[in-house]
């Protein structure tokens, strides 16, 4: 078999290949010892990408008081129904509408004096 | 022992130690790569601080699939929006504010070594950086990958590998390898 190439190591190292190409390379490496080397190297540049350990302080994250947000949030969802009351109100009360008072005016009729039934249909006609 | 997901109930109802737990547990692995993202060590303590938050203030009943990729996602995505933010402080010429600027990451790395690969990696595309910090310093699967940055995992492996190449060939120039 001929030397995996420097990508096909690193390919090995980050676990990209696939079963049967990973095992013939493994193979291979066991028998070589150049290519051994070579992927030791490859092991150990990869591993530093991950090695940096910062000097840090760890902070101490206190417990949140839920129940204290919980109860803020549910004020401020209060107060915001309570202003959004306040200003309806007062926007109906400057722009109520003019009621027009209709004042119903009813029509008197006359009592029928002479009804139409006391003439025969001739006279109707000379009327 | 108690996994991350009951720790996680536990704490929403007001056990404390649960949170001890849950933010011990997670709390280096976090606070290391939001720093590598947003370049601040004092936003990262922030973001991680801000993710234990909207976990436990959360009431979403997501109790599947991986703890530390759901934790990552949250964190992952918090970091992606500050640096955003310092960048385009940064761009406003507001530098200068010494007082409110964040703790730059290198006033934490106390090696010349561990600078030069901190430089190399921040050289990097934000995909290619992204992917590689989530690798390497979430210590997260190509599969938590993908689904912390809703990339085929296919696109995923191709960044990781792209990313290890270029920075191994950096870091040889510059004699660190």
């Amino acid at each position: 078999m001929e030397h995996p190439t420097e990508d096909k190591l690193l390919g090995l190292e980050l676990e990209l290949l696939d079963a049967e190409e990973k095992q013939r390379i493994r193979e291979h490496i066991r028998e070589c010892k150049k290519c051994e080397m070579r992927f030791s190297k490859v092991v150990a540049d990869t591993q530093i990408l991950g090695s940096i350990d910062p000097e840090i302080v760890l902070p101490i994250y206190d417990y949140p008081d839920i129940d204290k947000h919980s109860f803020r949030a549910i004020l401020r969802f209060a107060a915001v129904l309570l202003i959004g009351f306040i200003i309806g109100y007062g926007t109906s009360l400057f722009s109520r509408p003019v009621c027009n008072n209709v004042v119903p005016q009813y029509l008197k009729t006359k009592p029928v004096e002479q009804p139409m039934f006391q003439f025969t249909s001739t006279e109707v006609v000379d009327l | 022992m108690t996994s991350d997901w009951e720790n996680l109930t536990r704490a929403k109802h007001g056990d404390e130690t649960a949170w001890k737990d849950l933010s011990c547990s997670h709390q280096k692995r976090l606070i290391k790569m939001a720093m590598l993202i947003t370049g601040s060590v004092a936003a990262a303590k922030d973001i991680v601080q801000e993710t234990f938050l909207y976990l436990v203030k959360s009431t979403t009943r997501h109790q599947s699939g991986s703890f530390k990729a759901y934790i990552t996602t949250i964190a992952y995505h918090l970091a992606l929006k500050e640096k955003k933010r310092l960048h385009s402080v940064t761009e406003l010429g507001e530098t200068d504010l010494s007082e409110q600027s964040p703790q730059p990451l290198e006033t934490v790395l106390l090696t010349e070594r561990d600078l030069h690969i901190a430089k190399t990696i921040n050289s990097l595309s934000d995909d290619h950086r992204n992917v590689l910090i989530l690798r390497f310093y979430g210590d997260h699967s190509y599969e938590d990958i993908a689904e912390i940055t809703k990339q085929p995992i296919g696109t995923v492996k191709s960044r990781i590998f792209y990313a290890v190449k270029k920075c191994r060939e950096v870091l040889k120039q510059k004699g660190i390898i």
